[in-house]
């Protein structure tokens, strides 16, 4: 509650800390000499979401840096070998996870050590990664860029390199007035990229508009999904957005301590983010780990695999009972949360391929 | 939204009204000027030598007993003891009477949730840790025999900015004698300021190289140096640049 209290001072501390700078920059701009001004772009909210995070708050999504953030998630030349940009973990087609693979690999045939997540809905988040580390969605992609397993690249050299590269200039003065190319101005470009990527299309949301309606067996499984998986998957984003030990047993290579790595609370001990479950029928595998090969074999995990341990979830205790015939109507219900406008939207995908 | 215009064309006035204090930072180990990578004793009887310095200076302003105050705008200064360029620097404040500085070492909580900065915030300095959001307050590096480290090495990376393990310390320092001072447009001022590395080690707390020669994360103990380095700091000289 504390914290929850903290957050809404900063925010609201940073909101205002930004119209203050922004009714300043206004005013200066007076006798703008920097060229056209980039097109404002409006971040599409889904019917029925709850109001995004002030993500853009000093960061204004515009067509251009949302397009120059698209260029930059596609691009090689952010990793050591050019082999890794954000997109080689990151894949349209399976929700912007790493299909099939339950740790990604980076430069240099390394595994990452977590299981890459989906990229969808960024603008609703306050803290991203599996351990709630990163603060700010601007600053995440310093994470696998810097990282040595992953694209393991400076961020002095990645700079170095856009600057060298002719393309970069026109397409950093396009979003933000100038050629100045930055770690900044990448860092908010890509944040404009990934912010503005949203998924609120599926069947789901369709029966929600009245636009479709729900087989026997969804219904049902919406129905039990209700009853037994929303406290922790509530839609419309189907998180929580906060931390949950599931009762999975420690992987000794990669011994992750999950939450309590970044807060250092003992109560924390393997609590992980809670995924969103919206087009998790695209992004096998499952888990921090990505242990799980099928949504089937999650589902079996909550029937008889919950470890307990001090920190595993107290809704867990008894583990989640689902019979059968329960299970397949999960599934068909999981089904509906399957996006395809977002899974195939052009305007996510790389740019002129 | 009116008063947010009239409180940024007040700032454009002031403008004018603004002279610069220029900052000279002295750093010192036993009594003299630190030269990287020689040995110097601690106040803990360990043999040390610093292969690296660094650490944010923001939010200074000036202030007198009256209650006047000049506060730096966009107050962020990265201090380097490999670099000399980053150990003098002017800071533009009003023509006030003043009788102190005062000054963050970090970068203020709201800095640490922003977002991407720029300048002596920009990542490219090696001061943000990618992994667990935040800044570097402060990096002290080097060797001594004391460490039971690799290499002998000791490596501290402090940060850490919200609640009890908040790394921002304030800084308030009068002047020698107790003086006070008037900036004006026609007489330039200069703060020499010296920072004692010995009492990073031995202040508020004791902190041996042999007990802790790394430490990389928040937490308890990076408190414990925050505590330190607020002590680092005293105004030695008030005059002409």
């Amino acid at each position: 509650m504390m914290r929850r209290q903290t957050t809404i001072w900063i925010l609201a501390g940073l909101t205002m800390a930004v119209l203050l700078v922004e009714a300043c920059r206004k005013n200066d701009v007076g006798g703008g000499t920097t060229g056209a001004s980039p097109t404002p772009m409006p971040l599409e909210v889904p019917e029925g979401f709850p109001s995004a995070q002030p993500i853009f708050a000093n960061n204004p999504l515009t067509k251009e840096g949302f397009e120059l953030g698209r260029a930059l998630f596609y691009e090689g030349k952010l990793s050591k070998d050019s082999n890794f940009p954000c997109s080689s973990c990151h894949q349209q087609f399976a929700a912007f996870a790493t299909l099939d693979h339950p740790l990604s690999h980076g430069f240099n045939n390394q595994f990452t050590r977590r299981n890459a997540p989906g990229l969808f809905n960024l603008a609703w988040r306050t803290v991203l990664h599996w351990d709630g580390g990163i603060n700010h969605l601007e600053v995440q992609p310093l994470a696998p860029l810097t990282a040595p397993n992953e694209m393991a690249e400076s961020v002095v050299e990645v700079i170095n390199r856009l600057k060298a590269d002719p393309a970069y200039p026109t397409k950093f003065k396009a979003a933000f007035g100038t050629e100045e190319i930055n770690s900044q101005r990448m860092l908010k470009a890509l944040a404009q990229f990934m912010g503005a990527i949203v998924s609120g299309n599926a069947k789901f949301d369709k029966v929600k508009r009245g636009q479709a309606s729900f087989t026997l067996g969804e219904q049902s499984g919406y129905t039990i999904f209700k009853t037994k998986c929303a406290t922790c998957h509530p839609e419309p984003l189907f998180t929580d957005l906060s931390f949950h030990n599931t009762g999975l047993s420690v992987d000794p290579v990669l011994n992750d301590s999950g939450r309590m790595r970044i807060t250092r609370d003992p109560n924390d001990y393997l609590k992980f983010m809670v995924p969103s479950l919206r087009n998790v029928y695209q992004s096998a595998p499952y888990g921090h780990d990505g242990r799980f090969y099928s949504i089937g074999a999650v589902i079996d995990h909550y029937r008889t695999g919950v470890i307990h341990t001090a920190t595993t979830d107290p809704l867990l205790q008894k583990g989640i009972s689902v019979s059968d015939e329960e299970k397949l109507d999960l599934l068909s219900f999981l089904r509906t949360l399957t996006d395809t406008t977002y899974l195939r939207d052009p305007r996510y995908s790389k740019p002129g391929g | 939204m009116a008063g947010m215009f009239a409180s940024c064309k007040k700032d454009k006035s002031m403008e004018s009204d603004l002279s610069p204090l220029t900052i000279k930072l002295n750093i010192i180990a036993n009594g003299t000027k630190l030269v990287l990578d020689r040995p110097y004793t601690n106040d803990l009887g360990e043999d040390y030598s610093v292969s690296a310095f660094k650490f944010y200076m923001s939010n200074l302003s000036i202030s007198d007993e009256a209650g006047a105050s000049s506060a730096e705008q966009e107050s962020y200064h990265l201090v380097d003891a490999s670099d000399t360029t980053t150990r003098t620097f002017n800071i533009m404040m009003g023509r006030i009477g003043f009788d102190k500085i005062r000054f963050m070492i970090g970068v203020d909580s709201l800095r640490n949730v922003s977002g991407a900065q720029t300048g002596a915030l920009d990542p490219v300095n090696g001061m943000f840790w990618t992994w667990n959001s935040g800044y570097i307050m402060a990096k002290l590096e080097g060797t001594s025999p004391s460490s039971p480290d690799p290499g002998q090495r000791f490596q501290y990376h402090i940060g850490g900015y919200a609640g009890v393990e908040a790394t921002q310390r304030w800084v308030t320092l009068s002047f020698p004698g107790n003086k006070s001072y008037v900036l004006t447009a026609n007489t330039p001022l200069a703060l020499t300021v010296d920072v004692d590395i010995d009492k990073w080690f031995r202040s508020t707390h004791d902190l041996p190289i042999s007990s802790i020669p790394f430490m990389m994360t928040p937490g308890a103990s990076s408190v414990l140096y925050a505590d330190n380095y607020a002590n680092l700091f005293s105004v030695t000289k008030v005059g002409n640049p």
